[in-house]
């Protein structure tokens, strides 16, 4: 059993003494509930096995839907000194930049209801799954090489989206240090075809609608009203990113012992920031955030083109302005403050989401008195949360909050409980919209295999990692 | 039995024995491939042949799992028969099946790689692996 103990409301600490080279202590946002969870699975093993790692700083965190994952956890966020620490692939992840992304329209969603099974399949129709089936674009390695240097702002050039699509997203959709260099001509390969398709497992779009307020000041400052219908959209870098994530972990499997340390978990195959495997890893891994970033960006072009096709009205009236664009994993150099002392940081969230307040700035201009907005979907039966960024995250996790609502079930467990079928019927009877490439991820996607979003964000307030603004309903979902 | 599938809370791996080690190493990518698709719809029309250079089995292990990934996701090509001769550090394989066609193969799960999470490689009384996937 790991030792743990409560230090404030919804924060416990591992000490150092749970493990054998644990440089820092583990701090898990929790309740009594979910912690009580997390102990009977390898999870906290893994929040320890990221303590014993050079460099960490002040602790080893874990965020209210932690879950069990390869190397970090899934909900685990470590800060690394820039000249002592280590860069990880496995505290990053295979899905380099899994994140998500909120449009707004102008409609209300009860305007829309009558057209709303028209539009998911429209939607269907015009966003590729790529499972199976390629993106509408084919990029050579030479253009790819461009793209990924250059981000959303490549795309826009080309005519795909505007400006603003820019501003409101997160490192404005360009992560500094990309070299395309140090990415494989596999990656290349599978992310020539697949830039602009959404991929199966988590990934969805959804409409949903707002149905709440918690922070009306917030609310409108990010330009949400009640009823409001909302496109959120969840991919990643697809299998560029699971290609660049390959290539370094097996690399990198030999370097710790060159440079003089041991790994509890061949999975985290950390090395030196200030490393030349550090240094190619990093640039490689901003390609991949780049690429993540595209994807999300071609699909939102998609959506755009969904909604005027169905509803005969162009953009300029229907809305769809990016609210905001988040990343779930990835390791990026931030200042933060610690001790008193700002320190530069290689901060790793793996299925967490940064939570800028107005004191950390690099927040778009319509936010800089309320922080970044955070979207946390939950499940799609039941709830999604938009919360902002504030400034006491910095000093509970260097910045950061939950990124969705956590798994509870393995996708075998919730296809014991439940098929596909079942999940469809149960969404229908609550009025939901749902458009399934394939009908068994359907169940191992059901609302039953995660835990309730609702305590999730409770918690997240509670700890002061980021604070409710509104909660969201799903009413079309749209998987891979 | 040659293979059986293993359930981890947000993943999925597999188990898979053989009369040697090489065979496992064969039932190990059918299991894989059972995962994405119904394996035994998978005709052997077309060949690939692989020949991989690693440190050690288990990392052996990984890189032939992820090749076969690789031409599946660039080529389409779905396989179902695997014959593979494991030599020190040196694998030698030849993989069989054809190029995925979605009236004929239901796309089950997509693996996105294959992780170092709880890998065995066990070669010494009887022969089996297993491997863990992020999909």
């Amino acid at each position: 059993m790991v030792e743990i103990k409560k230090i404030a409301d919804f924060t416990y600490e591992i000490p150092t003494s749970a493990a054998p080279g644990m440089r820092a202590p583990g701090i898990v946002f929790s309740d009594e509930a979910l912690l009580e969870k997390a102990k009977g699975e390898t999870v906290l093993k893994q929040v320890e096995n990221v303590a014993t790692l050079p460099g960490i700083v002040k602790a080893s965190f874990a965020m209210p839907d932690i879950h069990l994952g390869y190397g970090f956890a899934v909900g685990g966020v470590a800060a690394f000194d820039v000249d002592s620490g280590v860069i990880s692939p496995g505290g990053v992840g295979f899905d380099i930049n899994c994140g998500v992304r909120v449009l707004k329209t102008n409609m209300k969603l009860v305007d829309i209801k009558e057209k709303l099974e028209e539009l998911m399949h429209e939607l269907s129709r015009s966003i590729p799954k790529g499972v199976g089936e390629k993106g509408k674009l084919r990029l050579s390695e030479k253009e790819l090489r461009e793209a990924v240097t250059k981000g959303v702002s490549w795309a826009v050039k080309k005519g795909y989206g505007s400006q603003e699509d820019i501003e409101f997203c997160e490192e404005e959709g360009r992560i500094e240090g990309a070299n395309p260099d140090k990415v494989s001509s596999r990656a290349y390969q599978r992310g020539s075809s697949q830039l602009g398709t959404l991929g199966a497992g988590n990934h969805f779009v959804e409409v949903q609608e707002v149905v709440k307020f918690f922070d009306e000041e917030a609310a409108d400052a990010f330009g949400l009203f009640v009823g409001q219908a909302l496109v959120m959209i969840h991919t990643g870098s697809r299998g560029f990113g699971h290609q660049v994530a390959s290539d370094y972990l097996k690399t990198m499997g030999s370097a710790p012992g060159k440079y003089g340390f041991s790994l509890p978990d061949r999975q985290l195959a950390a090395v030196p920031i200030d490393s030349d495997e550090g240094r190619d890893y990093y640039q490689a891994m901003a390609c991949a955030m780049n690429y993540a970033w595209l994807n999300r960006h071609m699909i939102t072009h998609y959506t755009r083109s969904s909604f005027e096709f169905i509803f005969r009205q162009s953009i300029s009236d229907l809305g769809l302005d990016l609210l905001y664009d988040v990343a779930h994993n990835g390791a990026k150099f931030e200042e933060h403050v610690v001790d008193g002392k700002a320190r530069k940081l290689s901060v790793h969230r793996k299925g967490a989401t940064r939570s800028f307040g107005p004191a950390m700035g690099q927040i778009p201009k319509a936010y800089k008195d309320i922080g970044q907005p955070v979207m946390i979907p939950g499940d799609m039966g039941r709830a999604s949360f938009i919360l902002r960024g504030c400034d006491k995250s910095e000093e509970q996790a260097f910045s950061s909050t939950a990124h969705g609502a956590g798994r509870l079930l393995s996708r075998k467990g919730a296809k014991k409980q439940i098929t596909g079928a079942e999940v469809r019927t149960n969404l229908n009877k609550k009025g939901i919209v749902v458009v399934a490439g394939h009908m068994p991820s359907l169940a191992e996607e059901a609302p039953l295999a995660y835990k309730d979003v609702h305590k999730v964000v409770d918690i997240c307030q509670g700890a002061n990692l980021s604070l409710k603004v509104a909660e969201l309903r799903p009413w079309g979902v749209l998987k891979g | 039995m040659e293979y059986e599938i293993l359930s981890h809370v947000s993943e999925t791996g597999i188990r898979a024995y053989g009369t040697s080690l090489n065979n496992a190493f064969a039932n190990a990518a059918r299991a894989m491939f059972s995962i994405i698709t119904k394996v035994e719809k998978v005709e052997t029309k077309q060949k690939k042949e692989i020949k991989l250079i690693s440190s050690s089995p288990k990392e052996l292990l990984v890189d032939f799992l992820n090749e076969l990934l690789f031409y599946y996701e660039t080529e389409s090509m779905l396989f179902s028969d695997f014959k593979v001769r494991i030599e020190s550090s040196t694998l030698v394989a030849e993989a069989k099946g054809e190029k995925y066609r979605p009236e004929k193969h239901p796309i089950k799960t997509q693996i996105k790689a294959t992780t170092y999470y709880n890998l065995k490689v066990n070669s010494n009384e009887d022969n089996w692996v297993q491997v863990f996937f992020d999909v």
